[in-house]
């Protein structure tokens, strides 16, 4: 099979992260990452479709970044922040048509009747000898996706889609441990985004539970991570590790997590699904930062 | 009398030769078949996985090019068959003598896979099984995380 090229895009605050992998019977290789500063406020000036000077420094840069790239298609990171986020329990012999109609039910209650807009479910690991199926549903409002419209002239072959962040960063994750031999202890992922915490509950690559926890103190963010293990039954003991992604600097997070798990904090390394092991990077590259975009790149 | 018995023994001896040649026949064989059993079966199920795997192959790029998946195996066949670029990168795509007829079927039993496909969300998602077993590829609940993965991967 020849090589699908697939990039990723991901604004926060200022700055813009990128990657794009060719793909090839499983195989993954590393095309172009990295990060562009702008000036201003990139997430805002992309995602509220600020000035048009701002849009078009956005467009120009992404040419400029992209310039010879063969990506079909481009998946755009949408923060947590700009997602309605909600729980689904669906019966568990439910047909597409109904698992739709349900979530959509439920999209309608929470976004309180917003009309449009895009839902991603993600299936949590099912309970044992329960008869229902349980969802952490993402809604996008439709003035968020019409943002993409930014980039579609840039790429005009290219589908230009989007990806919730914490899908995006499953998608990486689950790709990082089926390289690595499994583990059925569970595990907690959490990311350091703008505005808030988002934590994954894992075992294996079983997702049992998710939230964007919007707290500031890295105090809350570990009596909150705490409190999701408890709720899945698990004891701080149990947790086999964290794995930390996103703005991880100062340490104020992870030294909070270390008082409550343990020494089994350690922030992850996206570039070893496409063969970057961490001493290819410098000891102060944010590569744990990377982890979404390189999901969102990984999503063809 | 003295060559009468040496022949008795001789004859024993040929006997016994032929009896330790069929015991250590039986002996290989009782351990090597079950080996093989496995070693076929081991081999069957990676050549339906890669069959299976062929399937995702042409499901992307469908909708790559199309921006949607086939909706049946039936229609998949005919589009690689009658796509003017799929016929003419069909073997840089899926290799050489690759025959798209045999694409939707498991080279298990001869069972065709099963595809349904769920296209009522923004990312629009798949689910391929194989009837024989219990791999599978993708998902309909439109769980984009789990788009393409397959459930040995």
């Amino acid at each position: 099979m020849a090589g699908i090229s697939t990039a990723g895009v991901e604004f926060s605050q200022s700055l813009m992260r990128y990657a794009e992998v060719e793909q090839n019977d499983g195989r993954h290789r590393l095309v172009r990452l990295g990060s562009c500063e702008f000036g201003f406020d990139a997430a805002h000036a992309f995602f509220e479709r600020g000035t048009v000077q701002f849009q078009d420094a956005i467009r120009d840069a992404m040419a400029d970044i992209f310039r010879d790239t063969t990506a079909s298609r481009f998946s755009v990171v949408i923060p947590s922040t700009r997602q309605t986020r909600f729980a689904s329990t669906i019966p568990a012999d439910a047909d597409a048509a109904l698992r739709t109609a349900l979530v959509g039910y439920d999209a309608d209650l929470f976004t309180e009747g917003r009309e449009g807009g895009d839902v991603f479910p993600v299936h949590l690991a099912p309970q044992a000898g329960a008869h229902i199926e349980r969802y952490a549903v993402s809604h996008v409002d439709a003035s968020v996706s019409g943002s993409l419209s930014v980039l579609q002239p840039v790429f005009p072959d290219a589908r230009v889609d989007m990806l919730p962040s914490m899908s995006a960063a499953l998608i990486a994750y689950r790709a990082i441990v089926s390289r690595t031999p499994t583990t059925e202890h569970p595990r907690l992922l959490i990311g350091v985004v703008d505005d808030g915490f988002e934590v994954m509950l894992l075992r294996g690559s079983a997702l049992l539970s998710q939230e964007f926890v919007q707290v500031d103190a890295a105090a809350t963010l570990a009596y909150r991570s705490l409190l999701c293990c408890h709720r899945s039954g698990f004891t701080w003991e149990e947790i086999d590790r964290v794995l930390l992604y996103g703005l991880l600097s100062p340490d104020r997070v992870s030294d909070a997590l270390e008082e409550a798990f343990g020494p089994c904090v350690e922030r992850i390394n996206p570039g070893v699904v496409v063969g970057l092991e961490e001493d290819h990077f410098g000891d102060d590259y944010p590569i744990a930062s990377f982890l979404p975009v390189v999901g969102a790149a990984l999503h063809r | 009398m003295a060559s009468s018995s040496r022949g008795v023994q001789t004859a024993l001896q040929v006997v016994l030769a032929i009896a330790i040649i069929a015991l250590t026949y039986f002996l290989y064989v009782s351990i090597t078949a079950p080996y093989e059993a496995v070693e076929r079966q081991r081999q069957i199920t990676e050549d339906t996985r890669a069959r299976m795997q062929q399937v995702r192959d042409a499901m992307i790029e469908h909708n790559r090019r199309e921006g949607r998946f086939i909706s049946t195996l039936d229609s998949l066949v005919m589009w690689l068959k009658t796509d003017s670029t799929m016929v003419a990168s069909m073997d840089s795509l899926f290799g050489a003598g690759f025959s798209p007829d045999s694409l939707p079927f498991s080279p298990r039993t001869g069972s065709m896979f099963e595809l349904a496909v769920n296209d009522t969300l923004r990312t629009p998602t798949y689910r391929l099984d194989d009837p024989d077993s219990d791999d599978y590829i993708g998902t309909v609940t439109g769980d984009v995380t789990q788009l393409n993965a397959a459930s040995w991967e």
